[in-house]
Parts: structure tokens; sequence; C-alpha cells
């Protein structure tokens, strides 16, 4: 502060002094302890570090730790790294343009020194020993050699010590640790085969060992998740997007959980979270949020995150293409993925990938199984599942926005969506060419042989999985269908089973080919109130689509003259009186009147809980539910499928 | 009450009322058989309220008595005690008990005064049919009822009975079968029955070869005595809809085929099908018709081609082929007629020759084809 008395009053231009613009740079870098954990971790990843420890003392507002086992730095090294614009990581204008380091802006430890008493402890291998250099109130101590292994310690204490404004604006203790919280779960997501440490006040909060993503969100968030989590993995040309998104029964009502990354970069970006969230489609409802960790693969020149000294923010140059991208892939994870009991199919990936690996230079971590999609898979293979054609796929989830979700013509971007036409076990058996037998070995898939040994690895699974296609199926208290499958047990709800069906089939009636309509013998004359009456003129037209031929013939009197074909003939009143009724509960949700129709006559028409049902019913119940786009989540997010597999079941039994 | 029974005079008395025994029954006294020894005499009754039955059998009475017993116990032991002499006994605790040979098996009892008491039945009027007539028009009607127990008055065959002819007509609101009896004679009111389906399923048991056979009506009741089983049924209350109106009048174009190569085509067809719709796709021309199915949810497709004569205008309509499969059966002649008029409106299915003093049609109601 006594440099800028000095200064104002006698010249209005100066190049500012170096302690100065540091503490300016530090108001842009560092807000809050988080922030100083960001810029030192990045700085530890940068430094190839396979172990980061970050030491927090009353939330990171006495002290913040970080160490590493790194490169490290010597003796020469060390007063250079607080100097502004040093870095080691790019030497030129024209390197900006394709940053793959995390830091490269040469701010953070001078930016940190000049609002905080900063210690560095560092050794490089090569190195006998390690030094120590520290920069308190601007004046540097150091560099003296010190004993350390190698790689860097960073302590940070007393952080604004010198700003009392930027000190009295911190948040509570609780809530600045909840940012270091996040800013710990952001980098431990995005580098899970890094170890990763976090100890508060000395108590460790987490010592993540070493895993793969998967590994990583069970370690973080629990064992509980594993059951409802779904790998993502789609992109044409040169973008990609991979990772985990969560199912239905992940979804929270506030944000916090929602991980998305650049070049493993941690980024936000509010319109790539809406391309996430409208993937789920109808699945979702509004203010619910869904769980996800994405990490997109972009060429670097396709964005500048160099927007802000804090780099979250993200500029793309296709920013349209990045979110169609994003939208397709939740909804082939949601849909497609999750049937297949694997990525979706993709005949550029080889491609892709070696794009990719050849620009971004990143590895991405391969994700074990997810354990679910196994007995999804046999599943499939137990029930048989055919066909479907390309133009269900699009009709059902195009990407126009604006107009309802279901019912745009557009076609959209989805070379990357292919599905193949043919039978269930075509599909199984197309599925190694295209990377398709093991999704999470799709990345070092490469050369030709290991296709063909893929191939033929699926064929014989498939072989062997045949054999069980005759199995028992039952019916528990009319409610509930029960098969048993390799894994284990599946449990099907028969109403959202069939409310699905129906509700796909409705959807696809308005768009295609109109739902065929039984003619009844007696019209069924229904007397409507005026409001009624007023909603089914409006619906009339869709009706129509579906099957039921309605028609007014006096004042608020009108008739049914037919009904939608393979529907079990009930009350074709009631059913029409709880149609409307649904449908304006869901008008008023302003969804458009084609999915409100659907939606209702799905939930009115289709059988209930107490509903008996022959063997051969249930086949064919499960066999068109296999047919559907989401299988496994009924139109208002409710499971319909639950697999229990065998180990779920020994648990119970105590059986270990 | 003790008596003694061969087991095969028994069994075979006994299992003409169990199947009176409902299945599943909010009362469990239901699910027993009345029991009642007069003398030489033993009478045995089954009701589910809505349907009773009564029968009788010789035995050798040693003490009256009456009691309740359990259908299905007493039905699985007399039929595992095959040839053998049965001894009834019921004890001073209620329990019955069975000796055969060297078993004794306890059983027990209800007291009878718990037992609804057979309905009170007074008689009004009767009619009387052959009852080899009766059994063909139950038979060639009773499939196209509806299941719909929200609509009752559907879920019943409907008796029209009239001086000159006795009409059954049934509907599930899809499909309608009318049978015309004419060799019938009735000097009364002109009556409607709706007769429940299990009534009907009890009487087609036990109707004999030959002979006439008497339904007697009460005030919302029906009772028929036949040789070895007296059945009373309720009849099910409401209005039958108005169904000549919706028999065409117009139907003017008119297909001819054999019977068992089209239901043979639409069996094939069927399987291709969807499994829920079922519908299939008929496309008639003057000298062919081709049957079609196609499942566009599930994939596959199949068609086939026959020769028929057809003296109408081609076209293409679309039918569930269960229910185009279920008329077939009752066909049994050679060839058949369809009769087509407007779109959407019924066609007519009859037998190419109508059997003596009889009217049998079939109205079917198409699928509109998207």
């Amino acid at each position: 502060m006594k440099n800028i008395e000095k200064i104002l009053p006698t010249s209005s231009i100066r190049v500012l002094p170096e302690g100065i613009a540091n503490r300016i740079a530090a108001g842009e870098v560092v807000e809050r302890p988080a922030s100083v954990a960001k810029e030192l971790i990045e700085n530890a990843l940068d430094a190839e570090a396979s172990h980061i420890t970050l030491s927090v003392q009353k939330s990171g507002i006495d002290e913040i730790l970080i160490s590493d086992n790194g490169w490290g730095m010597d003796a020469d090294d060390l007063p250079l790294a607080f100097r502004r614009h040093a870095t080691s990581k790019i030497s030129s204008a024209e390197d900006l343009l394709r940053i793959t380091h995390l830091g490269f802006r040469g701010e953070a430890l001078p930016s940190i020194a000049s609002v905080a008493r900063v210690e560095v402890i560092s050794r490089r291998e090569d190195r006998e020993s390690g030094v120590r250099y520290s920069v308190s109130g601007g004046k540097p101590v150091g560099p003296e050699p010190v004993a350390r292994e190698r790689g860097t310690t960073v302590r940070v204490r007393t952080l604004f010590y010198n700003v009392p404004a930027r000190r009295k604006f911190l948040r509570t203790p609780a809530t600045e640790y909840a940012h270091i919280v996040k800013t710990f779960r952001q980098y431990a997501l995005a580098y899970p085969e890094i170890q990763w440490t976090l100890i508060k006040d000395k108590n460790t909060v987490w010592n993540l060992q070493s895993t793969d993503l998967t590994g990583r969100i069970s370690q973080l968030f629990g064992d509980g998740v594993l059951k409802d989590l779904h790998n993502v993995s789609s992109g044409s040309g040169v973008n990609l997007v991979e990772g985990i998104i969560g199912g239905t029964n992940l979804f929270k009502r506030s944000r916090g959980d929602q991980f998305l990354f650049i070049n493993r970069r941690p980024i936000q970006n509010q319109s790539l979270h809406h391309a996430v969230v409208n993937g789920f489609g109808p699945l979702i409802h509004p203010g619910q949020v869904p769980f996800y960790v994405l990490f997109l693969r972009v060429d670097p020149e396709e964005f500048d995150v160099n927007v802000h000294p804090a780099k979250h923010e993200v500029r793309f140059r296709d920013e349209g293409g990045i979110y169609r991208m994003m939208l397709v892939a939740t909804r082939d994870a949601l849909g497609q993925s999750i049937r297949d009991g694997s990525a979706p199919i993709n005949m550029n990936i080889k491609e892709n990938e070696k794009q990719v690996h050849k620009t971004a230079g990143l590895q991405f971590p391969k994700p074990p199984k997810a354990h679910r999609v196994d007995g999804i898979r046999e599943l499939e293979l137990l029930f048989g599942r055919p066909a479907q054609d390309q133009t269900k796929i699009d009709t059902i989830y195009p990407d126009k926005p604006g107009k309802s979700h279901y019912m745009s013509q557009e076609k959209g971007d989805h070379s990357n969506v292919q599905m193949s036409p043919g039978s269930g076990f075509n599909r199984n058996n197309e599925a190694p060419l295209a990377g398709k037998h093991d999704p999470h070995d799709h990345l070092p898939l490469t050369s030709q042989k290991d296709v063909k040994h893929l191939e033929h690895q699926s064929l014989t699974s498939v072989d062997n999985k045949l054999e069980l296609q005759r199995v028992n199926i039952w019916q528990l208290h009319q409610t509930y269908i029960l098969s048993q499958v390799k894994s284990g047990l599946v449990i099907i709800d028969q109403h959202v089973a069939h409310e699905r069906i129906l509700f796909e089939r409705a959807l696809n009636a308005m768009q295609g080919r109109q739902w065929s309509g039984q003619q009844l013998l007696f019209p069924v004359e229904v007397k409507l109130d005026p409001a009624e009456s007023a909603m089914m003129e409006e619906m009339t037209p869709y009706l129509a689509r579906v099957g039921f031929d309605v028609e007014k013939f006096k004042d608020d009197y009108w008739l049914i003259r037919s009904f939608p074909s393979g529907i079990k003939l009930k009350n074709e009143e009631k059913l029409l009186r709880e149609i409307i009724a649904d449908y304006r509960m869901e008008h008023a949700l302003k969804i458009a009147p084609e999915e409100s129709v659907a939606a209702s006559f799905a939930c009115k028409a289709a059988i209930k809980a107490g509903d008996p049902l022959n063997t051969e019913e249930m086949n064919a119940l499960i066999d068109e539910l296999f047919q559907t786009q989401y299988p496994f989540v009924c139109p208002h997010g409710r499971p319909i499928v639950i697999n229990l597999t065998l180990d779920e079941i020994n648990k119970l039994f105590g059986r270990t | 009450m003790q008596f003694t029974v061969s087991q095969s005079d028994f069994l075979e008395t006994f299992s003409r009322v169990s199947p009176a025994v409902p299945s599943k029954s909010t009362l469990p006294i239901l699910s027993n058989v009345l029991l009642k020894l007069e003398g030489d005499l033993l009478q045995l009754i089954a009701t589910d309220l809505e349907l009773s039955v009564l029968t009788e059998i010789k035995v050798s009475g040693i003490k009256d008595g009456s009691i309740a017993v359990p259908a299905k116990k007493v039905g699985d032991i007399i039929r595992e005690l095959e040839g053998m002499e049965l001894d009834f006994f019921l004890d001073e605790n209620m329990h019955m008990q069975i000796k055969a040979g060297e078993g004794e098996y306890h059983v027990p009892g209800i007291s009878a005064q718990d037992f609804p008491s057979l309905p009170e039945f007074t008689g009004a009027s009767n009619f009387s049919i052959e009852a080899k007539r009766l059994k063909s028009s139950i038979t060639r009607t009773i499939f196209a009822v509806s299941k719909d127990e929200l609509r009752p008055a559907l879920t019943g065959v409907f008796f029209e009975i009239m001086p000159q002819e006795l009409k059954f007509v049934t509907t599930d609101g899809h499909r309608l079968v009318r049978i015309i009896d004419q060799k019938f004679e009735y000097d009364g009111e002109p009556q409607e029955l709706i007769v429940p389906v299990k009534a009907l399923d009890m009487i087609q048991r036990n109707l004999p070869e030959e002979g006439d056979i008497v339904f007697s009506i009460g005030s919302n009741q029906i009772m028929l005595k036949l040789d070895n089983i007296t059945i009373y049924s309720r009849l099910i209350e409401g209005k039958y809809p108005h169904y000549e109106s919706v028999i065409p009048k117009d139907n003017d174009s008119h297909l001819i085929v054999s019977t068992e190569l089209f239901t043979k085509m639409i069996r094939r067809a069927q399987i291709f099908a969807n499994p829920i719709s079922h519908q299939i796709v008929l496309n008639i021309s003057s000298n062919s018709i081709e049957i079609s199915a196609e499942d566009i949810e599930l994939g596959g497709r199949g068609s086939e081609k026959i020769s028929a004569s057809f003296n109408g205008d081609d076209r293409v309509v679309g039918y569930n082929a269960t229910y185009v499969l279920e008329l077939m059966k009752q066909i049994d002649t050679d060839e058949l007629r369809i009769e087509f008029g407007a779109e959407k409106k019924a066609g007519i299915v009859r037998p190419i020759e109508q059997k003596e003093n009889e009217d049998f049609m079939m109205l079917i109601m198409p699928v509109r084809l998207n």
C-alpha cells in the first residue's frame, strides 16, 4: 500500500511495480483458499506426481499444504518460480493456442506469495538434496539446502494476511472447506490413476488409492451409486465425450455432483450442463439434477480456456456441435448403452481415438465394468431383442430445441448413433467390429488382430448364454414378473413396463405410422362436462393417432367408435375420462399435447398391478419392453427392472 | 349321520357338484359340499350363491343327518380310495369319519345350519329345447362372451325367447354371434334372459345326449332339472345392448372361401403379427385373397394368397387374427361366406350352408388400418 501512496500524487501512468501487479493478479486467481489449492494441485499434476496430498488447517485459511512426488525443482528453479509469468510450460505465443498443461500463465506462485506466506521445499531426483525457499511479505528467504525426497511441498499460510478486505470476505470455515472439498473431488475424479490424500486439521479425510474412474467414484461417493452408473462414450470427428452418468436413482434436488472436464481440466459450462439434462429427456423433471462425471476431449485449438485467469470458463469454437454431442452421448448411455451392456456402436471410433490421442495426448483411465451392465446384457440374450430402426430413435429423441423433444423431424447429427438392424444376435455379433464387445477396452483397441480376437470371444460367449433362453418366468402378487438370469434375479414391474411400451408406441404413432384402431360394435357414448369437452377437442387429433376414433355428436356428448388395437378391452369410457383428467394435469405443466396424450394414455391403458398375466403374456411384455428406448425407467422416472445379483442375494443370507 | 356307499358311485356324484364350489371365496363355508341323508337318499349340494347345484345318490343309510364337508379334502381322499367300500360316520365332534378298508380318515365338518339354503324357486314359465341343439348353440356362442366385469350384461349369453324361435346372442363389443333356433315352440310371453357363463358350463357338463331339457324361469333366476342334477342359477341383471341395430343390412360384397385353407392361412400369418395386436390384413380381389401380417416393432412379415370368389370391389381390411380364428372354429361347413359392407362396419361371417331350422351368423369388427 505504501507504494501506491507514493505513486499516485506525482504521476498518472506508471508501470506497476511487480508486487502490486502480483497482488492484482492474485485478486483474479486467488479468490479463496480453494483457489490456492486448485493452483497448487495443477502445478503438482503438471509435475507428473503420482501421489498428491492436500492438507488444510482451519479450512485453509490458516494453512494450505500441498505435497507431491513429482519432478521437483532445484535451487536455480525456485526463485524463478516466484517470478510473474515464469513458467516452464509454454515459451511462445503460438503455444498459447495449443495449451495442454493445466497451469501455464506463470501466475500461480507469485500471485499466492503476494497475499500469503509461502514456503516451498523441493527436490529434483537428480539433485543430492532438496532446497527450501520462502517468501514472506515479499521478501525471499533462501534457497537453502534441506533434506527431502523427490517432489515438492508448498505451504501457504495466513492467506490474505496483507489484504484485510479479502480476509473479511471469506465465508465461514465450513463454506470454505466445502469449496476445498469440491476442488479436491474434481481433480481426484479427473485423475483417478493418481493417489490423493486430503487431510483436514491433521485428520485424514480421504486417502484414495490409485484406481479407475468407477473406482474413484465409489471411493468418493460410496458403493451405493455403482448400481446406477452408465458409461458414456460418444463423439464424432476429433471430439469425444466419455465418462459416467448416474441414472434416475441418483437425481438430486441441488447442484454439486456434476463434474465436467475438458481435456481433464474441470470446467463449468451452463450450456453443456443443460445438454446433459436434456439428454435425459422425459426421465428428468424440472428441479432434478443428474449425477455425472464427463470428460470432453476436444482439440485444444477448438476451445479457449484463457478467458479468465482461474481457467474454469471455456469458450468453444463450435459450441452447438459440442452441445449436440453431449446430448446424444447422454441419451445413448441411458438408452442403448444400458441395454447393450456396452457403448453405442460407433464405426468411426478408432479414427477418433487416434486423433484424440495425438492432439490431447491424454491417457484416459479405463473404468472397470459397471457390474449391472452384465446382468442386463444377459437379460437381453435371454429374452432376445430383435431389430430396431434408426428412424425410431430419431423420432423419439430428435435434437430440435424449442419444439417437443419427441416430435421434431430434424435428424440432427446422429452419425454416431447407428443401430444395426437385424436380430438381437446379429447385433451382438457385429458388436466387436465396432469395439463393442467391451466398451472400456475400445481405446487401446487399435490393431486388427485385437479386433479379430474380441470378435471370436464375443461369439462364443453369446453361444453359451443362448442356452439359457428358455427360463422360467413367474408373476409375483400379480404385480411383478420374476425371472432367473445368470447373474441372479430380475424383477420387472408389470405396470410400468407396459406403460413404457405404450408410451413409446404412442409417441411413435404421433409421428409415424398411426396406431390401428379396433372398431367397436357398440360405439360408447360419453357425456363430458364442458371443460372436459374443451380438452377433448384439443386431444382428438392426437387420440386418433393412437387408435381412438372419438367424435362429438351433440353438445358435450362424445362417441368412441374405435379403441387402440391390442389393448385389452376394458371400460372405454372410464379410460377416456382418466386420460382427460391426466391430460389436464400434464397440460398444466406445459408439456406438448402429443406428449401429454401419449403419457396419459400409456399410464391409464397399461395393465395394472393386480392384473393376472399368463406366461405368454409375460414373455410378450418382456419382448416389447426390450424394444423400447428406455426399458429401465418408466416415463415418470421410476425403475422398471431391478436386477438382484446372486452376490447381493448371498449377502442377504449372510453367505459370503 | 351314518351311511355306506361304493367309492365309484360316491365319486361320480361328488364330481358332479364340486365344479360349482368356488375356488376362492370370501365366505369360507362355500368351499364345502353339504351332505344330507334321509333314509337311503343322500343329497349333495354346492353353491357359490350365484350358481347352486343339487344331486342325489342312493346309499345304504344307517342314521339320518347332515353336515357340510370341505370339498377339496373329501374329493381328494375319495379319489385315492379306488374300488373300495366307504363307511361314512359323523361323530359328536362334527368330524366326518371315512373308513375304507384299513384306512380311517377324519374330516372336520361344519354345521349344516351354516350352509346357505337353496334358492326358493317360484317357477313362472317354462320352455323346453332339444338337448343336442342346446349344446351346439351354447358351444358356438359362449366363446364371444365379454370378460369385462364393468359391463356385466355382456358377460353372459343372451336368450331371447319368442313364440316361434329362440335366439342365442353373445358379444364382447368386437364380435357378435347370433343363432336363431327356429325349431322352437313357446306359448308364454316373450322373455329375455342373460345367463352367466358358469351356469352354462355346468349345464353343458350335464346335458344328456338325447331328449328335451326344460328351463324353468323364475324371478331373476332359472332352474334346470336334468337327469341326475338340478341346477339353479341367478340371471345377470341389466339390459342387453340393442344388438340388432349393429347387424349390417346392406353387406352385399360376398367373399366365399375354403374354411380350412382360410383358417390355416390366418394361423400362419398370425405368427408374423404383432404379439399384442395380432393384426392381419386381408387384401381381397375378385378371385383371390391375400392375407399378410407384419410386426413393425419386432420385425418380420408373412403373406399368402389363395383363390376365392368375391363379388365386390377390391378391398383391404384389417382384423385381429385371434378373433377371426375363434370364429373359424365355429364353422363346420367346407366353405364360409364373409359379407362386407361399408368400411369400418362389421363384416358378417356365415357358414356356406345353414343347418336345418337355424340361422347362424357372426359379426366381426375390423381394425382401422393406419
